[in-house]
């Protein structure tokens, strides 16, 4: 239960600083672990607390505790008006100016998550399913509703409940010395309802058959120059990484230089071509019940969807108040911080390429010879976001605009401009993944969708 | 005292066994980016982790800020949950301590003093810059008070303190070098961050492509810290018997070159992830995982090493065994000594996004960041850019050539347990790039 009341007092106590805000979060969750059909841990947590970030003299503090009562939020806002004090800075950071929304929403379940026992019921089910026909296999579900009351000196009051629940398996199977390993995610914002709407078991089911016939039956891919149809589940990870990342306007001003990187954008790149016209890229965070979905974001500004390449353009790059007020811009909402006790930086919430007009078997039909590309397991990006591998897992050869069989792993090693660029064609229909985005210092996990359409590259090189 | 308490609590709930540990944390973040401070952070938390186990049925429970009140709430609502659980029929209770505990590390109280914190910020900024146009940073400094109590008579509490520098200089978007110092105490930590990095960046101005194909290759500091962080997670029973490990029926073999030998070290007097109990409150102690290349142990709890037919680690983890600090014994080379062995080679100084295509064989590729540099003949002749290594974990440590005598801990965003390593040469590293 959050205190409204007290983070209000908070703010009436920093009229010494220029700007303050006041962040507590209540989030109550399970999670389970289950390995090889064996209940290894159930855990349930409630975690409560509060942050203030201030700017004082144009420098930056931030103060988190767990601890709550008048005392403790008093003593939290001077600390954080302190250490921001002894700081000198040349260049003094400002926020963009934003309408300071009034607002309370909430994520509604229709259907309530059952007891514990329920749901090790649910993965005992899954387990099941599996126990037969793998060498091992992990799964861990999580569960939770987080509270969170927002204030800010500018006036802004946002109260919001989002339930949330994920699932996370990786199974092994093997044949004849061979092994195979696929791992999938569900996630969404909302409740029980979404459970049955994954039908993890038959994702489970059909990634066993896939990788037994892989170990018996996949080939080596063909090398060389060839046109590739990569799926959904991949195009939504490219999305992610060689597009959001990249647009991210804290690495492009080089706040994330240290660990997580820069960009090889530019500020002054906006509008200059990136890929060919069919390409589009969004990035939404009010995609209904999504595992990113937000309706402000962590500094109180409104989410609204973001096209951050449209028909082959760069278009816009994703802000929190911080980069807007650097680049001249207005926020378009992309503060997020995983918790009570991280402070919110600029984040994707549901980023995909944009459907285009053609079916998976359109794609697929006018390849001579190619490779289709349906999952991944390995996969890494460069730290300016620049040269990036993908790892077919579930991947076939194309033969005169036909699948013909299953190749193993096959590689594509690709620059994020020739990826972009050599996308002819995308496909209608639009698939959403859940994944956990990190980045930040202390890192931060936080849940979105990937996704996309499906997409034809012609004339690249795969090994 | 809140951790007798909560066991009592949970005793008296019926439960057999229980375990309370109470940590309080203070732990302060300088960052900084463009050569000025971006935001200095303060954290202060106090949580308490509650085990409980009726039979063979468990449960976790962890409880912000606790008060007498908060504890017999979470016990009760635990005492009414835990009969829902699937009984854990590895679970084979929560030990009983029969080694001594090891104190012998720092504790510098003073660790996170903010103007000291800041002035080494300045610092790294300022060794930077004399090398490099950029620099970006942070410093985190920390320390914690651990209690922990046991149904089993355990009454245990430890003090940590640590500190991490990670300084990132940019001769050039193009042309970067990382380095990292961390230690126990204010004191003791290397303040020549700055510098390193900024040497690494102005050495990689201007980097030139290479072919794809295989190579000899000198993994300094943190790369190496990077594969052997990721080999300490797979070293967790619990990750060997999920099919998240390669080191899986592996026991015994000898997996590696006979120049390598790394052992986990929870009593490291200078490890910054040292400490004196595990989650059962049982004595840390060092564990031999590879033995001159020969699997020796992996890393367990009391269940873990039932299910193993062994003795517990110390390395609980209730759910999974966890690693501590890694020890990679050094060999008694230069860096000079080991460059003049390579005919056509690669020096890689950072590594970055670890991935794995099946963890049951350790492929994987990772990217080379920062300076990478083409060494032939034996001296380092240009800097690099754009390649990655894609190959596999077995395979590296089989191909261990040679370790130098220098050995740095490296903690930082892509190496999560500390790592002592000296660096290591390589033999047919399979490096690939970009086609397009």
């Amino acid at each position: 239960m959050i205190d409204e009341g007290l983070a209000e007092y908070g703010l009436e106590m920093a009229d010494k600083a220029d700007y303050a805000e006041i962040r507590m979060e209540s989030v109550k969750g399970n999670s389970i672990t289950m390995s090889n059909g064996v209940i290894e841990g159930s855990e349930l947590s409630e975690k409560i607390g509060l942050s203030v970030r201030v700017l004082v003299n144009g420098a930056m503090g931030f103060h988190s505790t767990n601890m709550t009562g008048r005392e403790v939020i008093k003593e939290a806002v001077d600390k954080a008006i302190k250490i921001a004090s002894l700081q000198e800075r040349k260049e003094k950071i400002g926020l963009s100016d934003e309408k300071a929304w009034n607002d309370r929403w909430e994520i509604k379940e229709k259907k309530s998550p059952p007891g514990l026992d329920g749901i090790i019921d649910y993965l005992q089910s899954l387990d099941s399913i599996a126990k037969d026909d793998t060498l091992s296999r992990v799964f861990f579900y999580d569960g939770e509703t987080a509270e969170k009351y927002y204030v800010n000196t500018d006036g802004a009051k946002i109260y919001s409940k989002t339930p949330l629940l994920s699932l996370y398996y990786l199974i092994t199977v093997g044949e004849g010395g061979k092994t195979e390993q696929m791992n999938r995610e569900f996630g969404n914002a909302g409740g029980w309802e979404f459970v049955e709407k994954w039908k993890a078991g038959e994702a489970l089911a059909r990634d066993i058959d896939v990788m037994k016939k892989l170990i018996s039956e996949g080939k080596k891919p063909p090398e060389g120059s060839l046109d590739i149809v990569v799926g959904p589940y991949i195009t939504g990870l490219i999305a992610h990484e060689s597009c959001g990342h990249p647009f991210e306007a804290d690495r492009i001003l080089g706040r994330e230089a240290a660990q997580a990187g820069k960009s090889f954008i530019e500020a002054g790149m906006l509008g200059e071509r990136m890929g060919s016209e069919c390409v589009s890229v969004v990035d939404d965070p009010m995609v209904p019940n999504s595992y990113g979905y937000y309706r402000y974001d962590d500094e109180g500004v409104r989410a609204r969807k973001r096209y951050l390449i449209k028909d082959g353009t760069i278009n816009e790059f994703l802000h929190n108040r911080e980069t807007a007020f650097s680049l001249g811009k207005n926020s378009n909402a992309a503060a997020r911080a995983s918790a009570y006790d991280r402070e919110p930086i600029v984040r994707m919430a549901n980023t995909y390429i944009q459907p285009g007009d053609f079916s998976l078997e359109e794609l697929i039909g006018s390849v001579k010879r190619g490779i289709y590309m349906a999952t991944f397991m390995e996969w890494n990006i460069d730290d300016r976001r620049y040269n990036q591998k993908y790892v077919g897992e579930e991947a076939y050869c194309i033969d005169g605009g036909e699948i013909s069989h299953m190749v193993r792993h096959p590689a594509l090693e690709i620059t994020t401009p020739s990826f972009y660029q050599s996308v002819d064609a995308v496909g209608r229909k639009l698939e959403f993944y859940p994944a956990t985005c990190g980045k930040g210092e202390p890192m931060q996990g936080v849940p979105v969708f990937t996704g996309g359409g499906a997409v034809r590259l012609r004339n690249v090189r795969v090994r | 005292m809140m951790i007798r308490y909560a066991v009592e609590m949970a005793e008296r709930a019926g439960m057999d066994d229980s375990i309370a540990k109470l940590v309080s944390r203070k732990e302060k973040q300088v960052k900084f980016h463009k050569s000025e401070i971006s935001i200095i952070k303060e954290w202060d938390e106090i949580v308490m982790e509650i085990f409980m186990a009726k039979g063979k049925r468990t449960l976790m429970l962890a409880v912000e800020n606790p008060d007498r009140k908060k504890i017999k709430e979470a016990v009760d609502r635990g005492k009414g949950i835990v009969g829902l659980t699937a009984p854990k029929e590895e679970y084979h209770g929560i030990g009983e301590n029969e080694k001594p505990y090891v104190e012998n590390k720092t504790y510098d109280e003073n660790v996170d003093d903010e103007g000291k914190i800041i002035s080494l910020a300045n610092r790294m900024i300022d060794d930077a810059l004399g090398y490099a146009g950029e620099v970006a940073g942070v410093i985190y400094a920390g320390k914690e008070h651990v209690e922990l109590c046991s149904s089993g008579g355990i009454d245990e509490e430890d003090k940590n303190s640590w500190i991490s520098l990670s300084a990132r200089a940019f001769a050039s978007d193009r042309a970067s070098g990382h380095a990292v110092r961390c230690a126990r105490s204010l004191e003791a930590v290397k303040k020549d961050a700055g510098k390193e990095a900024g040497r690494i960046a102005e050495m990689a101005i201007n980097p030139k492509k290479i072919e794809r194909g295989k190579y000899d290759a000198i993994f300094s500091h943190l790369p190496f810290a990077n594969l052997i962080s990721y080999m300490s997670e797979f070293s967790s029973a619990f990750h060997v018997d999920s099919g998240m490990s390669f080191l899986a029926g592996r026991m015994g073999k000898d997996i590696g070159s006979e120049h390598i030998t790394v052992t986990d070290s929870g009593i490291h007097p200078d490890g910054i992830s040292s400490r004196k109990f595990d989650d059962e409150g049982l004595a840390t102690g060092e564990t031999s995982v590879l033995d001159h290349g020969r699997l020796k142990s992996y890393l367990h709890n009391t269940s873990t090493a039932r299910k193993h037919g062994t003795k517990t680690t110390g390395n609980a983890g209730i759910v999974y065994p966890t690693p501590w600090n890694e020890i990679v014994e050094p060999g008694d080379m230069s860096i000079e000594e080991m460059l003049e062995g390579i005919k056509r080679g690669i020096y890689i100084t950072n590594v970055w996004y670890t991935r794995f295509q099946n963890y049951m064989t350790g492929d994987f590729s990772t990217i080379a960041r920062d300076g990478a540099f083409f060494v032939e003949d034996g001296e380092i002749n240009y800097p690099v850019e754009g390649i990655r290594i894609s190959d596999s974990m077995p395979r590296i440590l089989k191909n261990v050539e040679s370790l130098s005598k220098d050995v740095k801990q490296v903690y930082w965003w892509e190496v999560e347990v500390p790592v002592f390593t000296p660096q290591v040469l390589v033999k047919d590293i399979n490096i690939t790039k970009s086609f397009l």
